[in-house]
């Protein structure tokens, strides 16, 4: 996590040679709301402890498999207090509705009673209660989760301790708990919670145990550091991790990938393959670097701008498989051409994929039971496609870098679909422009297909092709023969097939089909972008798109919750009000030489409408 | 007292409460069983409270459906469009669960029943979706403007294979189940009157999703229907067909076997009443509906507890009474596997109903599925809690709200040994309140009892 003024930015990373940092980026306020509330929790800075682990880390023992640091939740306090969206999230009606609720009334006045007690205002007390920091950590192994909180006044912590087992007994008895003592310190033991004291520091757990081991750590810490052989802060991949950590790191979290694949219930998870095909061609080189990767390392970063999640994951690009080239490309060098501009695209995906190799390699990445599927499928694909070999002349015609493009679509006169659909399309290149024809022919077949499919009940489409500009397209548009048939989910549709030079475009309208072959001329079709794939989704054409769509939203909530109209709109509403809180949201991937990197990316959006 | 089954004139009287036979909540929650998808308690207890004239005054007051209709044609249109008539189905069960007029909502599922058409080969959304309004905005209305427009409805003709009706080949189809099924029942005509019928229906067709007359394909020639010879065309055939003896017995016979009872023992002697009132008021069904669920015989022992409840009548009336938010895409699914779908009759005879509701299969997936709703989340209850729903506090009496359920729930009472472990359920003293009315609820639905309505 890194602190400036600026900026808050957390990156947690973990690799096989150490710490991707953490960025925090500040005068970033806090969000009340519930929702980016906890987007908050994780965006806390460190304190600036570079390359060296914190005080939670040598306190929660080794074998830890999840653990978060919360460094300063003072500052995690003041930033969500002078979020320029607070307010706007606070006067949400639901939220108000919340906040005005029976229950949360009682409570607030039960913690005016505590503050009356330790004569403190409660969130200042807070600040004060957890300055040091909040730790959370757990051993899956032994079903172990503790947190730990760092106070820098030690007497508002026993006094604040003290109520609390105070109020315990008041309302569970003089045997609400028991009390033992450990390394100097306090334990209060009740039905499956434990809380202990240890000076300034604060421990909640579920078992006893955890907490003694938490305690020796502190007591060890606290003697010249010589815990540090039983906490996780001696485990050398979180030393990796914590390596890399920047300075200036706000948040961070660390998962030990060695001790979670040793856990019965997890170890599908790290098996390296799947007998999904679609899974396997998006995310086959996720699961190859999870096979071996010792940990992970998450960080986020947060300023009045923008909310950023980083994910690491250790990965050795010498050890790709040649099985996994289709994803990685070779001597992983494979890289998604970069967005394009287009006007208006509510969202654009950007891949590396090389789809031949991918159908060519089934036999060593699926079981034989998908592979007889997917042979099936070939036989059949490769008769629709005129007997061309499906793997090698119809999905190996095509290059690795594919484009996917989204966009709000415009009707044609008299055309209004009540449920309104976004136009997409896939580009990509040819590795032979001269394969042009097989794909028309097929696209044609694809059409008839289609319309004897619907046996007369439904519109019929009609074949086109033009060409314009030095572009070819061929669309097919449904005929509209009864006005009255013009709010089917159908014309939403017009599919076409399009080519410039040997850029092909399939596309769910001719419209958009026309508009990125056009586009193409435009573009450098060698260009090529850092990343393996990305993505750019922008929100304010999302919340259009829905809000075109009301009615088809409202019923769907109406059903699957059997509510009335009211209550299922409120909820669209509160949604369209969410909704405007960001404007943009991206994701990003990229294979590095010893690692590979998510990050997701959240623009936040200040004006009120 | 001899059987009022046995005596057709005092069976159709009017029923009046008297000591004997209070207007009760027994007699409430019987009338709102079957005349709609029942009710709340407290619902009930007004009803009691305003009286029975005024309740079934009340009952037939359609004003408020037509503001309701309204509200939902934007987001019904939307749903349709999308082609999936499964969620139709969905759809249609919210508003049996919401319309604030269920008795309009019953007889248009009584008409689905009769009018038998399956969306699984319709596959058009939007023509099922017409011809269930269709059928709403006429199912208290009169007969024959149904029947006219059936003989023109897209799904109906799609479901029945005629799309295509030539003079050439007349397709007899239709013709055979407007006599068998819709208007006179077996043994009511000849194999000529059903090719003579056909005729009349030439040229009626289905062209690109809608009803068109092909005067083309039209048999303008003279035909003979039941003995009698004339230029009948398919709308006058109709009224002809309407006009047998035959027509208001079967539709008395399908009322009475709908609200009244399951059983075979309805003579014709019993429903001739029934078939005079139509044939006197044109086919007035809200006459017809009225005259049944005001009568004696609705309100005696011989009908109280005599039907089997259909797997909607018992889900949509459990969800009714706890105020449940069930997912009604997943009920959908459960009411497939348990047979009864509406938009998915098994075949153009409709349901049928009564015995055929339960066998060994469907008895566990009826009693799984009770229990799913009772113990659903606490939040998918009316006033946020199964035990709120049903006005159950943890300082209840158990034996006097386990007893308030089934005086409400159940049309016969339950045996002894049911009730003693209902009761145990009721007084555990390690589950928390929630916890043991999900279970005496779950128990209840389980018994024989519960499924009879």
């Amino acid at each position: 996590m890194i602190y400036n003024k600026q900026r808050v930015t957390v990156v947690v990373s973990v690799s096989k040679n150490g710490l991707h940092g953490v960025v925090w980026s500040q005068s970033a306020s806090v969000f009340a709301s519930s929702m980016l509330g906890l987007m908050l929790l994780l965006t806390v800075p460190l304190q600036a402890v570079q390359n060296e682990p914190s005080e939670g880390a040598t306190a929660f023992p080794k074998g830890t498999t999840l653990y978060v640091e919360i460094p300063r939740p003072d500052r995690l306090i003041d930033l969500v207090a002078d979020h320029p969206l607070r307010n706007r999230i606070v006067d949400l009606e639901p939220i108000q509705q919340g906040l005005n609720s029976p229950q949360l009334k009682m409570a607030r006045l039960g913690l005016s009673f505590l503050e009356l007690r330790i004569g403190e205002d409660l969130l200042e007390a807070v600040k004060k209660l957890t300055q040091g920091g909040v730790y959370l950590g757990a051993d899956l192994s032994r079903g172990a989760i503790g947190l730990a909180l760092k106070s820098e006044d030690e007497a508002l912590l026993k006094k604040t301790a003290g109520e609390i087992l105070g109020f315990i007994k008041q309302q569970g008895g003089e045997n609400a708990f028991e009390i033992k003592t450990y390394l100097g310190g306090k334990m209060a033991i009740m039905n499956g919670v434990v809380l202990a004291r240890y000076g300034e520091w604060f421990l909640i757990s579920n078992q006893e145990s955890y907490v003694r081991t938490i305690a020796e750590n502190l007591k060890g810490y606290a003697a010249a550091r010589g815990g540090l052989k039983r906490s996780l802060a001696s485990s050398k991949s979180f030393l990796d991790a914590v390596k890399l950590q920047s300075d200036e790191a706000a948040l961070w979290a660390f998962v030990d990938l060695a001790s979670l694949r040793k856990l019965p219930d997890m170890r599908p998870l790290f098996q390296g393959t799947t007998d999904e095909p679609a899974i396997e061609l998006l995310f086959g080189g996720i699961l190859e670097g999870l096979e071996d990767a010792d940990y992970l390392a998450t960080g986020m970063q947060l300023d009045n701008q923008q909310l950023k999640l980083s994910v690491n994951l250790p990965f050795d690009q010498n050890r790709i498989s040649e099985t996994r080239e289709f994803y990685f490309g070779h001597q992983a060098k494979g890289y998604a051409p970069p967005p394009v501009e287009v006007p208006g695209v509510l969202g654009q995906a950007v891949i590396y994929r090389d789809l031949g190799r991918w159908w060519l390699a089934k036999e060593e990445l699926f079981s034989e039971k998908v592979i007889a599927n997917l042979s099936l499928a070939e036989s059949q694909l490769s008769t629709f496609f005129g007997n061309a070999d499906f793997g090698e002349e119809i999905l190996g015609a095509l290059q690795p870098g594919l484009r996917l493009v989204v966009k709000p679509q415009e009707y044609k006169p008299g055309i209004a679909p009540d449920i309104k659909l976004p136009a997409f399309a896939l580009v990509g290149r040819l590795q032979n422009p001269q394969r042009e024809t097989r794909f028309r022919i097929s696209f044609n077949s694809f059409i008839t297909l289609l319309n004897l499919s619907e046996n007369g009940s439904m519109p019929q489409f009609d074949v086109q092709t033009m060409k314009e500009r030095g572009y070819r397209v061929t669309s097919a548009q449904y005929l509209v023969e009864d006005v009255e048939d013009t709010g089917l989910i159908h014309y939403n549709f017009s599919p076409s097939i399009a080519f410039q030079d040997d850029f092909m475009i399939l596309a769910s309208t001719e419209d958009l089909a026309c508009e990125l072959a056009a586009a193409t001329k435009a573009w450098d079709p060698e260009a090529t972008g850092p990343s393996n794939a990305s993505m750019i989704v922008n929100f304010a054409d999302v919340k259009r798109l829905l809000e075109l769509n009301r009615e088809s939203l409202i019923a769907q909530s109406m059903v699957e919750n059997n509510q009335s109209r009211e209550v299922a709109a409120a909820e669209m509403e509160f949604l369209f009000s969410i909704m405007d809180f960001a404007k943009q949201g991206a994701l990003d991937y990229q294979i590095k030489k010893q690692q590979m990197t998510l990050d997701i990316t959240l623009d936040l959006n200040h004006d009120d409408k | 007292m001899d059987s009022l089954f046995l005596e057709p004139e005092k069976a159709w009287e009017s029923w009046s409460p008297t000591q004997e036979e209070p207007w009760d909540i027994r007699r409430a929650a019987h009338l709102m069983r079957r005349a709609e998808f029942g009710k709340p308690l407290r619902d009930l207890n007004a009803d009691v409270e305003a009286g029975y004239s005024a309740t079934i005054k009340q009952l037939f007051a359609v004003g408020p459906a037509v503001a309701f209709d309204e509200s939902l044609k934007p987001m019904e249109k939307a749903l349709s469009s999308s082609q999936n008539a499964r969620q139709l189905s969905a759809w249609w069960l919210l508003r049996m669960l919401q319309t604030p007029c269920q008795v309009l909502e019953k007889a248009t599922l009584f008409w689905h029943g009769h009018f038998a058409t399956s969306a699984e080969k319709v596959a058009n959304s939007r023509a099922m979706l017409n011809q269930i309004a269709f059928l709403r905005s006429h199912a208290l209305g009169k007969f024959e403007p149904i029947v006219q427009g059936m003989a023109r409805d897209v799904a109906m003709l799609i479901y029945l294979d005629s799309q295509e009706n030539r003079k050439t080949r007349p397709n007899e189809n239709f013709a055979r189940e407007l006599m068998e099924l819709f208007c006179l029942g077996p043994g009511n005509y000849s194999e000529r009157d059903i090719k003579e019928l056909a005729r009349c229906f030439t040229g009626w067709e289905i062209r690109r999703g809608q009803f068109r007359f092909n005067s083309n394909q039209h048999d303008f020639g003279d035909k003979t229907l039941f003995g009698q010879r004339g230029e009948y065309n398919g709308e006058k055939a109709v009224r002809v067909i309407l006009e047998q003896p035959a027509a208001p017995r079967l539709i008395a016979r399908k009322l009475v076997r709908f609200f009244v009872c399951d059983e075979p023992k309805l003579t014709d002697e019993l429903l001739e009443p029934v078939s005079v009132r139509l044939r006197e008021t044109d086919f007035d069904l809200r006459s017809a509906i009225h005259m049944i669920l005001t009568s004696r015989i609705f309100y005696s022992e011989e009908s109280i507890g005599h039907k089997i409840k259909s797997p909607v009548e018992l889900s949509v009336g459990l969800l009714r009474c706890l105020g449940g938010q069930e997912d009604l895409n997943r009920l959908a699914d459960r009411l497939f596997s348990l047979g009864h779908l509406p938009l998915y009759p098994p075949n153009v005879k409709g349901w049928s109903g009564g015995r055929h509701w339960v066998n060994a299969s469907t008895y566990l997936g009826r009693s799984n599925l009770v229990s799913a709703i009772a113990n659903q989340p606490e939040e998918q209850f009316a006033r946020g809690s199964i035990s709120k729903a049903l006005n159950v506090t943890p300082q209840s009496d158990p034996a006097e709200w386990v007893q308030n359920l089934l005086d409400h729930w159940m049309a016969v009472p339950v045996q002894t040994e049911t009730q003693e472990q209902l009761l145990r359920l009721a007084s555990q003293s390690t589950r928390d309140i929630n916890q043991r009315v999900a279970d005496v609820v779950s128990a209840i639905g389980a018994t024989p009892e519960f499924q009879l309505n």
